[in-house]
C-alpha cells in the first residue's frame, strides 16, 4: 500500500512537472533533454563509445561497429564475408573511406573533411552547445511518427563549401512527453544530394551505464529507408588506441 | 541522491507516465491524420516527359547554380545545379504559385512565395496567402494575406529586408476587397493595404526601382471570370507610379491609347532603371502591344503590336529585360518573343519549345543563360534564347481525370491541360520512364477510358469534345467518334472537360454528355440520345462568343449548361446518375426513358453549384455520392453528399476537417464506410463514412486532386492530380480493416491474405527484376510499386523505449530472418524480400559478389513474432508461388534442393578456411619459438596452410579489373548466386558445374586432413611446452559468430 502511494505521488509530481513544462523555452527543452539522457556531468565524462550491432540496408544485413572518441573522432566498420571494411572514419584531421574495388583506404575530399571537422560532436551536439557558438531555436511543434514533438533548430554556424557560405544546421524533434529525440533532420552540404534532407529516427531507447541511448536508428531520404542500425552492445569509456581512427598510410 | 539514480528514476517514470496516459485515453480513440496512416506512403508516377504549366522563373542574383520555379499546380521547385535537376520544396502547402521572390539582401536564405496562379485560365487553381522561408526553402512559415487568392508580385527593398511590397491580383471568381498593393515594414508580421481601386480590380504586376526603392510601378487590372464567361479590362485597368514608398499613386498613361485597357505587364531594365517596357491590352488591338519609356514611365512610345505582343493578355502578360542590355527584352506569349532592338522588332524564340510561355528569366551573371516556364515545364538556353532544351525532371503534369485497366501491371489513363491524353503503366522494368508512356490524343486531354474488356481500344478526347477518338493502341490508329446534333436538335453544348464513360454491364457501350446524355452500344459508331436537356439551359450563360473582355477569347473553355458527370450504377445498367456544371443532379432508373431532377432534394447547397462528380455505390443500388464544386461562384467550401434512397434525400458528409472545396470521391469496394475524397489541397480519407476526415500527407503534396479511382484487383488508389501527375497509394487494404476497436489495440496485425511471389520481371513488381532502364540522370522516373511481401500492423502508440524486434519463423519453428520493425503510431508496413539469411562465405582477400545472394524462402505459412518489451505479438504471413509461373512444382523442388546444397557447400568451405586461418594465426605466434621443434612445426603448418588456401580462396588482387583468378570459394558462391537468384530449375550446365564444385569441396575436406594431422602434432607439442592446448571452434560455434 505504501508502495502504491509512493508511486502515485511520483506520478502526480511528474504529471504536474510535465504540465508545467508546456510552453517553455528552448533552453528548458535542451536542459531537460540532457538531464533525461544522463545529465551534463555524465555526458561530459564520456570520452569514448563503441556500439556493435547489425545494419540493414535494402533487405541486406551486415554487422556494424561504430567507435567514437571525444571530441570528434569516429570510425564505422562493416563486415562482409569475414572482412572488416572501414566505411567511414575521421581521426580529427583526415576523413577517409574504403574503396570497394581495391579494398584500400582512400581519403575523402578536403571539403568533406572540413564538414566532418565542423559538424562532428561527440558525445552530444547539445553538450555545452553555447560555448561552441551554436544557436538553438524553438521552431514550433510537430508530430513525428504520431508523437507530438518540439522542433528545435540547432544552427552550428557557417562553412564555406563550393566557394560559398552554407549554414550548418540540424533539426531535432524532441518527444514532448519524454524529451528524447524521435527524429533529427540534416541537410547535405555538398554533392548531388546538396540541400536534400536525411532524416534519422531513433527508438528502442534503453539505459546503458547511466546513459539513455537509442539502440535503433534508421535513416531515410525522401521517405525511403536507406539504412537501419540496431545495436546489441554499447560500451562507454573503453580504451581506444590512439591510432584506431588514423588513415592507414601505405 | 546521486546523479545516476535520479536520472534512472526520471527514465522509469517516463515509462510509467506514458502507460498511465495510455490507459486514460483508451476510451476516446479517434486517431486522425498522419498518425492514422502511419507508414502508408504515396508514390508518384509522373509523367514528366511533357511536364506541366509553369508560372514563374526566378534566378538567384549572384549564384548561377540556384534557380527557383513556381508552378501552376505543382508547387515550388529549386535547382542547386544550374537547372539540371529540380527538387520540390513546397509540398505541404498550396501548390498553385503566383510568384517566388528572393530577398536581394539575403538571397541564399530568405525566400518569399506568393500563392495563387495569376494566369487566370478556366482551370486555374486557388491560392492560400504568402509564405516565407529563412533557410533557402527547407522550411516555410505562412505570413498572412490569407484571402489574397492570387499574388502577382513580391518586391523587397534591397536596403531593408523588412520592407516588402506585394501585388495582389485577388479573387478571380468574385468580388473581393483583398486586392491591390500591400506593404509590410516588419518582415511580414503585419500588412497594410496601401493601394486599392475596387473589389474587381487587382494588381497584376508590381515593380520596384532597386536604385530608389521608394519608386514603384503598379499595373492594376480589372477582370472577372465566371463558369461561363471571362472579362479582361475596363476603366479601372491602368498603370500607376508611386515615388514615396506607396503613399501616393498617380496614373502614368502619357503615350498610351485612350479608352479602356486590360491587363498590363511592366518591366524595368535592371541596367538602366529609367527604361521601362510595358505590354498593354487595348480596346483597339493595333494600339496595344509593347510600349517603351525612357523616363521612368512619365511618357510612353508604342513600339510594336505584333501577334506575340497582343496574344491572350490574361495568359501571357509577362516581360523580362536583359540584365545589362536595356534594349533586349523577352515577352511571354504563345510561342514567346525576344526583341533585341528595344521593341522595334521581335524574333521568335527557338523551335521545339512547348507553346504557351508564361515567364522568362535571364541569369543575371551570364545573360546567355536563360530559363523559361511554359505549359510544358521549364526549358534552359545557353545561347541567349535561340536553342532550348527541356528540363526532364519536373513531373508537373496536370491531369483532369484518371482511369485504370485490368492488365498486369495495370495501366493508368488520363488527359492533361494542354498536353494531350496518355496511357502509362503502373509499374515497369526500371521504374516508369518517359518512354513507357503512350500518347492517345492531342490538344488538351481530359477523360480517357480503356474498353472494359479489351484495353487495346481506348477512348480519348480533346477540349469541348471537338474530337472524341477511338484509338487502336497497338496499331496506332484512330478515328473520331463524337456524337453530332441530329435533325431538330439544338446546337450541342459540350463542356471543356466533356464527360465520357464506359459501362460495367455492356463492354461496347459508351456514354457522352452534352446538354444531353448520348449512348452508343457500338463503340461510338452510332449514338442515341437518352435524355432531354438535363441542365438549367440558362441562355444568359451561353454567350461564349462574347467572352474575353477587350480581347475576345472563345476557346470553348467557358462552355456552360452542360452535363459534367455520368455514373451508370455498377449494380444495374438502368440506373444512371448525371450531374451538370450548372448544379443539377438527375437520375434515371429506366435506362434514360425518364429522368428525375433531384437538385431540390439536396439541403444547404447553394444554387447552381457545379456538380463535379457522382459516384454510384457498388454496395447498394440506391446509394450514391455527389461532390459539388462551388469555387467558380467564389465559394471555396466543400460540398459532399450521400443518398441512400435514390436521391430522395441527401446528407452532407463533410466536416471541418476538410479545408477547401472537393472535386471527386471514390467509395471503397469492400468497406462502405471508407471513402476517398479529392480536394483542391490534397487527399482526404474517412474510415467512418464521413464523420471524421484525415488528410493523407505521406509523400502526398497538397495538390489539387481532380479525380480519384480505385483499382478493383490491386487495391491501389489512383489519383489524377492537376500539377503533380498520377499519384498512387498502393494498398488500401489496411484501411478497410481499421475500426475503432482495432485502434484501441496496442498492436494489431492486418490480414492481407497470401502474398504471391511474382515472377514476371517485365512489368516491374517482380521479385527478380530486370536489367535497368534507359533514363539518364536528371530525368524523372516514376516509382514502381513494392514487390516485397508485407507485414502490416497498427500500433496505438509509437514505440520509443525498450527493445522491439520483428522475427520470422517457418512452420517448424526455425528462425528464418529478422526484419527492421516499424515503430510509428498508426499503420506500419514492414517489407520482406522473401529471402532467408545469406550463407557465410570463407574469408578471403577480396569480396565475392556471389556472397551477396540469399535463398528465396519456400512458399508456406510463416510465423511473425513482434517482440515489444516483454510482450510478444504473433501473426502469420503466407507466401504463394506465382500461379502464372512457367515452372512446375517439380522444377522448383530441384531449384530449392540445389540452392540449399550450394548454401551448405559454401558454409562448409567457410568453416574449413576458418579453421585453417585460426590455426595459422596460432602457429604464427610460435614461428620464432625458442624451441626449434615447435618453431619448425609452426612454420610447416603456416606453409601448408598457405599452399592449402591457394586454390580454395582468392588471396591476391582486388575487386575490380585487378581481380585474381576465382578459386573454389568464388566459383561456389557464383553458382549459388546464379541458382538462388533465378526462378526455376538449374540448367544442365549449372548442374554439371555443381558436380565439379562438389569434387573440389571433397578435395578441400580431404586436403585439410593433412593440416589437421600436423595441427594435432603441433598442439601436443604446445601442450608439452606448457601452453594450453588450442581447441578449434565447432562448426555451429563458428557459424553462429555473427
Amino acid at each position: 500500500m505504501k508502495q502504491l502511494f509512493t508511486l502515485t505521488l511520483v506520478f502526480l509530481l511528474n504529471f504536474s512537472a510535465v504540465n508545467y513544462l508546456v510552453g517553455q523555452n528552448v533552453d528548458e527543452i535542451i536542459d531537460t533533454y540532457l538531464e533525461t539522457i544522463g545529465g551534463v556531468e555524465k555526458l561530459a565524462s564520456i570520452k569514448s563509445m563503441k556500439m556493435k550491432g547489425k545494419a540493414n540496408s535494402f533487405g541486406m544485413d551486415f554487422p556494424i561497429t561504430v567507435i567514437s572518441s571525444a571530441p570528434n573522432k569516429m570510425k564505422m566498420v562493416i563486415e562482409f564475408q569475414g572482412k572488416e571494411i572501414t566505411q567511414m572514419a575521421f581521426d580529427g584531421e583526415t576523413a577517409w573511406t574504403t574503396n570497394f574495388m581495391t579494398m584500400e583506404a582512400e581519403k575523402m575530399t578536403s571539403e568533406q573533411t572540413k564538414i566532418f571537422k565542423e559538424t562532428s560532436d561527440f558525445p552530444d551536439a547539445f553538450l555545452n552547445y553555447k560555448d561552441k557558438g551554436y544557436v538553438a531555436t524553438l521552431e514550433g511543434e510537430e508530430d513525428i511518427e504520431g508523437v507530438p514533438c518540439f522542433k528545435v533548430k540547432l544552427n552550428k554556424g557557417t562553412i564555406t563549401v563550393d566557394d560559398k557560405e552554407e549554414t550548418m544546421q540540424s533539426i531535432y524533434y524532441f518527444d514532448k512527453e519524454t524529451y528524447v529525440p524521435i527524429m533529427t533532420e540534416e541537410f547535405a552540404l555538398v554533392g548531388e544530394m546538396k540541400g536534400k534532407s536525411t532524416q534519422s529516427f531513433f527508438s528502442d531507447y534503453d539505459e546503458v551505464d547511466g546513459l539513455v541511448f537509442p539502440y535503433t536508428m534508421s535513416q531515410k531520404i525522401d521517405g525511403q529507408t536507406m539504412m537501419e542500425g540496431t545495436f546489441e552492445t554499447v560500451e562507454i569509456n573503453l580504451e581506444v588506441e590512439d591510432g584506431a581512427f588514423a588513415f592507414p598510410e601505405k | 541522491m546521486n546523479q545516476l539514480t535520479k536520472k534512472s528514476i526520471f527514465f522509469l517514470f517516463s515509462f510509467l507516465l506514458i502507460s498511465l496516459f495510455e490507459s486514460a485515453t483508451i476510451a476516446q480513440t479517434t486517431i486522425k491524420g498522419d498518425a492514422l496512416f502511419g507508414s502508408m506512403r504515396a508514390r508518384h508516377l509522373g509523367p514528366a516527359l511533357m511536364s506541366g504549366r509553369v508560372t514563374d522563373m526566378e534566378s538567384h542574383p549572384t549564384d548561377s547554380k540556384i534557380i527557383y520555379t513556381g508552378t501552376a499546380g505543382g508547387g515550388v521547385w529549386k535547382s542547386v545545379d544550374g537547372g539540371v535537376t529540380f527538387n520540390s520544396i513546397f509540398d505541404d502547402y498550396c501548390q498553385s504559385i503566383g510568384v517566388v521572390s528572393l530577398d536581394p539582401s539575403d538571397p541564399d536564405n530568405t525566400i518569399w512565395v506568393g500563392t495563387g496562379e495569376v494566369w487566370t485560365r478556366n482551370s486555374v487553381s486557388i491560392g492560400d496567402g504568402i509564405f516565407k522561408s529563412n533557410d533557402g526553402g527547407k522550411s516555410w512559415k505562412k505570413m498572412g494575406l490569407d484571402k489574397s487568392d492570387r499574388i502577382s508580385s513580391i518586391q523587397i527593398n534591397p536596403n531593408n529586408s523588412n520592407e516588402i511590397y506585394v501585388g495582389v491580383v485577388g479573387a478571380l471568381w468574385g468580388d473581393s476587397e483583398e486586392r491591390g498593393v500591400y506593404k509590410t515594414q516588419d518582415g511580414g508580421e503585419t500588412w497594410e493595404k496601401i493601394f486599392y481601386i475596387n473589389e474587381s480590380t487587382g494588381c497584376s504586376e508590381l515593380v520596384i526601382d532597386p536604385s530608389n526603392p521608394n519608386t514603384l510601378y503598379a499595373a492594376m487590372w480589372e477582370f472577372r471570370r465566371t463558369a461561363y464567361s471571362f472579362n479582361s479590362g475596363g476603366d479601372n485597368s491602368a498603370l500607376y507610379k508611386s515615388t514615396d514608398g506607396g503613399a501616393n499613386w498617380r496614373k502614368i498613361h502619357n503615350g498610351y491609347p485612350s479608352g479602356s485597357l486590360g491587363r498590363i505587364a511592366v518591366a524595368m531594365a535592371p541596367s538602366e532603371t529609367n527604361i521601362l517596357y510595358s505590354v498593354i491590352e487595348a480596346e483597339d488591338k493595333d494600339k496595344g502591344g509593347m510600349y517603351r519609356s525612357t523616363d521612368g514611365g512619365e511618357s510612353w512610345t508604342q513600339k510594336n503590336s505584333d501577334f506575340e505582343l497582343t496574344v491572350r493578355p490574361f495568359y501571357f502578360s509577362k516581360l523580362a529585360v536583359h540584365p545589362s542590355n536595356p534594349d533586349m527584352v523577352a515577352k511571354a506569349g504563345y510561342f514567346g518573343a525576344i526583341s533585341e532592338d528595344a521593341g522595334e522588332t521581335i524574333r521568335p524564340i527557338g523551335s521545339g519549345v512547348h507553346p504557351d510561355i508564361h515567364d522568362f528569366s535571364f541569369d543575371p551573371n551570364d545573360s546567355n543563360r536563360m530559363y523559361l516556364g511554359c505549359d510544358g515545364g521549364v526549358y534552359r538556353s545557353y545561347d541567349g534564347g535561340t536553342v532550348w532544351e527541356m528540363v526532364k525532371g519536373l513531373p508537373l503534369s496536370q491531369f483532369y481525370h484518371v482511369t485504370v485497366d485490368n492488365e498486369t501491371p495495370f495501366n493508368v489513363y488520363g488527359g492533361l491541360q494542354d498536353n494531350g491524353s496518355w496511357i502509362g503503366p503502373s509499374a515497369s522494368n526500371a521504374g516508369i520512364e518517359a518512354g513507357d508512356w503512350k500518347s492517345v490524343g492531342y490538344g488538351d486531354g481530359f477523360r480517357v477510358y480503356p474498353h472494359p474488356t479489351n484495353s487495346n481500344t481506348v477512348y480519348s478526347e480533346m477540349q469541348g469534345a471537338e474530337m472524341i477518338w477511338k484509338v487502336d493502341v497497338e496499331k496506332v490508329q484512330s478515328r473520331t467518334i463524337q456524337p453530332f446534333a441530329e435533325e431538330g436538335d439544338p446546337k450541342l453544348r459540350f463542356n471543356w472537360n466533356t464527360p465520357i464513360t464506359t459501362s460495367l454491364h455492356h463492354p461496347d457501350r459508351l456514354y457522352v454528355g452534352s446538354q444531353f446524355v448520348h449512348k452508343s452500344d457500338d463503340q461510338g459508331q452510332s449514338w442515341q440520345k437518352i435524355s432531354g436537356d438535363l441542365t438549367t439551359n440558362d441562355p444568359s450563360k451561353q454567350q461564349q462568343e462574347d467572352s474575353g473582355g477587350l480581347s475576345k477569347d472563345n476557346s470553348g473553355a467557358e462552355n456552360h449548361c452542360t452535363v459534367f458527370t455520368i455514373a451508370e450504377s455498377p449494380i444495374n445498367d438502368q440506373t444512371i446518375w448525371v450531374g451538370t456544371d450548372d448544379g443539377n443532379v438527375q437520375l434515371t432508373k429506366n435506362g434514360g426513358s425518364s429522368w428525375t431532377d433531384l437538385t431540390g432534394n439536396i439541403p444547404d447547397l447553394p444554387k447552381n453549384t457545379w456538380c463535379y462528380h457522382i459516384e454510384a455505390s457498388v454496395h447498394d443500388i440506391n446509394t450514391a455520392y455527389a461532390v459539388f464544386d462551388g469555387h467558380t461562384q467564389n465559394d471555396m467550401n466543400p460540398y459532399v453528399y450521400k443518398t441512400t434512397d435514390a436521391g430522395a434525400s441527401w446528407t452532407s458528409i463533410t466536416t471541418d476537417d476538410i479545408e477547401v472545396f472537393a472535386r471527386s470521391i471514390q467509395e471503397d469496394f469492400v468497406n462502405p464506410n471508407l471513402l476517398y475524397l479529392g480536394t483542391e489541397f490534397g487527399l482526404y480519407v474517412t474510415i467512418d463514412g464521413g464523420k471524421n476526415w484525415s488528410k493523407f500527407t505521406n509523400n502526398m503534396p497538397s495538390v489539387a486532386v481532380h479525380h480519384v479511382t480505385l483499382h478493383p484487383r490491386d487495391h491501389s488508389l489512383v489519383m489524377g492530380t492537376h500539377g503533380r501527375g498520377v499519384i498512387i497509394i498502393d494498398d488500401v487494404r489496411p484501411l478497410r480493416q481499421l475500426t475503432t476497436e482495432v485502434m484501441d489495440e496496442t498492436v494489431h496485425f492486418f490480414d492481407l491474405g497470401p502474398h504471391v511471389m511474382k515472377e514476371n520481371g517485365n512489368g516491374g513488381g517482380s521479385m527478380i527484376g530486370g536489367f535497368g532502364g534507359t533514363a539518364t540522370y536528371g530525368e524523372f522516373v516514376g516509382q514502381n510499386p513494392n514487390s516485397m511481401a508485407q507485414i502490416v500492423y497498427f500500433m496505438k502508440k509509437r514505440h520509443t523505449f525498450g527493445k522491439m524486434k520483428l522475427q520470422l519463423y517457418d512452420d517448424q519453428g526455425n528462425h528464418i530472418v529478422d526484419l527492421p520493425a516499424g515503430k510509428q503510431k498508426g499503420i506500419n508496413s514492414v517489407q520482406w524480400n522473401m529471402r532467408t539469411e545469406r550463407p557465410q562465405l570463407a574469408a578471403a582477400k577480396t569480396i565475392s559478389r556471389g556472397g551477396f545472394s540469399s535463398p528465396l524462402a519456400a512458399p508456406g505459412v510463416y510465423t511473425v513474432k513482434l517482440t515489444k518489451g516483454k510482450e510478444v505479438y504473433e501473426s502469420t504471413i503466407e507466401l504463394q508461388y506465382d500461379p502464372e509461373s512457367i515452372y512446375s512444382d517439380q522444377d522448383r523442388d530441384i531449384a530449392f534442393e540445389k540452392t540449399q546444397k550450394l548454401f551448405h557447400m559454401n558454409e562448409d568451405l567457410a568453416y574449413l578456411i576458418g579453421k585453417a586461418d585460426a590455426i595459422y594465426a596460432a602457429a604464427k605466434e610460435q614461428e620464432s619459438a625458442s624451441d626449434s621443434k615447435l618453431k619448425s612445426l609452426s612454420q610447416e603448418l603456416m606453409k601448408s596452410i598457405d599452399a592449402y588456401k591457394l586454390d580454395k580462396v582468392i588471396t591476391t588482387g582486388d575487386n575490380y579489373v585487378g581481380a585474381a583468378e576465382p578459386q573454389l570459394r568464388e566459383n561456389m558462391a557464383d553458382l549459388f548466386s546464379e541458382v538462388s537468384g533465378q526462378i526455376g530449375p538449374p540448367s544442365a550446365a549449372q548442374l554439371n558445374n555443381l558436380v565439379l564444385l562438389e569434387k573440389g569441396l571433397s578435395k578441400a575436406h580431404e586436403e585439410f586432413k593433412a593440416i589437421d594431422k600436423t595441427f594435432q602434432k603441433w598442439n601436443k607439442l604446445m601442450s608439452k611446452q606448457g601452453f594450453e592446448e588450442m581447441v578449434l571452434k565447432t562448426k555451429e560455434e563458428f557459424l553462429s559468430e555473427d
